[in-house]
């Protein structure tokens, strides 16, 4: 039968890309290495490598946690701000002390708990878009930000902190095999427990998930839960290369965030996708920064081609939901001319 | 002439919770009112009054657009984006000369219209997200406003113009009639016009819409397209009060317009809700935050505060509306 030779194809590139990440993106990476490296001297030097890395470990961290509520058709706004309140709080408590350190991660992560722990119970009980939910608890966030801090600079960090954010092993920055870590633990999560099947289960339909016996409410609270979480963690890493708390360090991650994952090939209308197409698409986004740094374009015209990237993505997104489309009835045709020549369906 | 009429709702009809979203934010509003006047004597005079109608004018037009697309299942968080290129664009091709007011304007409209002709040819025709397609906007259009402008304010606009916004008829800014204008003329196109109901029915339910003969893709094009020129119109209303071009100017009415939409009773999803609404919403947010000021709270409670005024105001009427 052609059919089943067809579907088992698909299946084998499906069960490699949830685990490497679309292969689309594999070429568009290559592609974008190629070009940086023809266009600068500098870009494939292992001290800019270094800085790539660097940079992307707060946008990865933070995307990450954003997966996870996107697979279920939801997205969180809030992560810019509670990125800055983990890092105003953790350095606001550490006040340069290094017995300190423990209690205020504890209370970074705890706040950034809090705030995913709201956002999926609005979410979920009181069925408010997850779009205004945190758009609300974003506003809430930053204003409690804003009276802590005074919106200055505030706190210190311990001398621990910088030794860790500045250290590196050969070329990789020790941090980077942090957000590795979490990323790994995400797609195991992700590809080989019930959870992470309830996650696509939701995302595909909730009202099918929960008529299957999937606990969507649950699912969907963890998943705003990790998602705050992982924002705090995202707000910990970036304290660790800053020399005091910033009330507004967290600007700009929010969309920044959506974009990676969206780039990543994750769909917002949930349920497809995954992280590893996060983690290459922050390895895109933070790539195309570090060329048009190098290459010294304006910071402004830098804003026109985030804009222009995200708006490429979804673009390509919707594209890709209606070539499946296409495919999935090229499909169906060939299984029709089959059972034709097999003597008509049995 | 009622194109969305369902058994369901006509049975509903005489409930609470089918007037709820309608005279919810009216109620609301009320409540307000009395609250501030009872906390600040200088709430309810007409100097104040008037200075809560000026403010509010600007983010009333935009919400007004906002109104559309939410109406047809859409959002567009572009908006505040092309606030501020229109009032930059305005305050430079102004240069101090009234003859040019008019080719100001049709240049800023313009922009308008080439924005929403974008989002329908993305949204609409090719099926990308709303929310992430115009979020991509709002950066690139900023972008370009600070390449435009190198992040320096224009402020080439003369005092006829800013009359606009400035000046009064028998003691009434110019603004408010026009912006009572603007809600009257979208009320009576969305209640009483056969094309109107036409919006109900693509955000009620788009397939259904479609088979019954409603050219969708038309509605919702034109959705995008007046809430992008509305968006233009609240910016030269905010040039002509702040007398400035700003990079920044119109930053935050993009998530203001969809609250006060959303408080208005319009539901997330389209369908279901109105202009009359959306105008009560708007007067809620700009009461509200007139009260701050008048109280002299922190402007960072002003954040906290408004959060909650969002999530609570949506979540009453989302639980009424939910299905089950």
């Amino acid at each position: 039968m052609p059919d089943v030779a067809i579907e088992q194809r698909r299946g084998s590139i499906r069960t490699v890309s949830k685990w490497l990440g679309p292969g689309r993106l594999w070429l568009l990476l290559a592609g974008l290495v190629i070009a940086g490296t023809l266009a600068n001297d500098v870009f494939l030097t292992s001290r800019n490598l270094t800085n790539v890395m660097r940079q992307s470990i707060v946008l990865g961290i933070v995307a990450v946690g954003q997966t996870l509520v996107v697979l279920i058709r939801g997205i969180d706004i809030s992560v810019a701000a509670t990125i800055a309140m983990a890092n105003t709080t953790l350095m606001g408590i550490v006040a340069g002390e290094s017995q300190r350190l423990p209690a205020g991660i504890a209370v970074a992560l705890a706040a950034g708990l809090i705030v995913g722990l709201t956002n999926g119970i609005a979410t979920v009980a009181a069925k408010v878009p997850p779009f205004i939910v945190t758009l609300g608890t974003a506003s809430i966030v930053t204003g409690i930000t804003f009276l802590y801090t005074d919106q200055t600079s505030f706190g210190k960090p311990a001398p621990e902190m910088n030794a860790l954010g500045f250290a590196a092993i050969g070329p990789f920055p020790v941090l980077f095999f942090a957000y590795l870590g979490i990323a790994i633990i995400a797609l195991v999560i992700q590809n080989r427990t019930i959870f992470g099947r309830h996650l696509f289960a939701i995302g595909g339909s909730e009202s099918i998930a929960r008529l299957s016996g999937v606990p969507t409410r649950r699912v969907q609270l963890i998943a705003y839960a990790a998602c705050g979480l992982l924002a705090a963690m995202a707000g910990v890493a970036m304290s660790m290369r800053m020399g005091a708390g910033e009330p507004l360090s967290g600007v700009g991650f929010d969309w920044d965030s959506v974009a990676a994952v969206v780039v990543g090939g994750t769909a917002l209308t949930g349920g497809q996708g995954g992280v590893a197409g996060t983690v290459l698409g922050v390895a895109v986004i933070s790539i195309l920064n570090n060329v048009m740094n190098l290459m010294a374009i304006s910071s402004f015209a830098q804003i026109v081609v985030k804009g222009a990237i995200v708006v490429l993505a979804v673009l390509l997104s919707a594209l890709s939901v209606r070539w499946a489309a296409t495919s999935d009835r090229r499909t169906a045709r060939l299984r029709i001319i089959g059972e034709a020549e097999a003597g008509g369906p049995t | 002439m009622t194109v969305v009429a369902d058994p369901v709702s006509r049975r509903r009809r005489r409930s609470w919770s089918h007037y709820a979203p309608i005279l919810g934010p009216w109620l609301i509003l009320v409540v307000l009112i009395i609250v501030a006047a009872a906390l600040s004597p200088a709430f309810l005079d007409p100097t104040n009054l008037r200075n809560i109608l000026r403010q509010a004018a600007p983010l009333a037009i935009v919400a007004l657009g906002q109104t559309l697309v939410i109406l047809i299942g859409g959002i567009d968080v572009s908006v505040g984006s092309v606030i501020s290129l229109t009032t930059v664009i305005g305050g430079s091709v102004m240069a101090d000369s009234n003859a040019r007011i008019l080719p100001t304007v049709l240049t800023v409209v313009a922009v308008g219209v080439v924005v929403g002709l974008f989002h329908y040819l993305l949204i609409v025709r090719i099926g990308t997200d709303a929310f992430v397609t115009t979020l991509g906007t709002l950066l690139a259009l900023e972008g370009l406003n600070l390449i435009y402008t190198g992040g320096a304010p224009r402020s080439n606009v003369t005092d006829e113009f800013r009359k606009l916004a400035e000046g009064t008829i028998v003691g009434v800014p110019v603004v408010i009639p026009l912006v009572a204008l603007l809600a009257v003329g979208l009320g009576f196109l969305l209640r009483r016009t056969s094309f109107g109901r036409r919006f109900y029915a693509v955000g009620g339910n788009e397939a259904a819409a479609r088979l019954s003969g409603v050219r969708s893709t038309r509605i919702q094009g034109t959705a995008y397209v007046l809430c992008s020129v509305l968006a233009v119109l609240a910016g030269l209303v905010l040039l002509a009060r702040i007398g400035t071009g700003a990079t920044l100017a119109g930053e935050g009415l993009e998530l203001d317009s969809i609250a006060a939409v959303l408080i208005g009773g319009t539901v997330f999803g389209g369908g279901k809700g109105g202009v009359g609404g959306t105008i009560a919403g708007v007067l809620i947010l700009t009461i509200l935050f007139n009260i701050f000021n008048l109280l002299a709270i922190s402007r960072f409670a002003h954040l906290i505060i408004k959060g909650v005024v969002i999530v609570v105001g949506i979540a009453m009427y989302s639980r009424r509306s939910a299905p089950e």
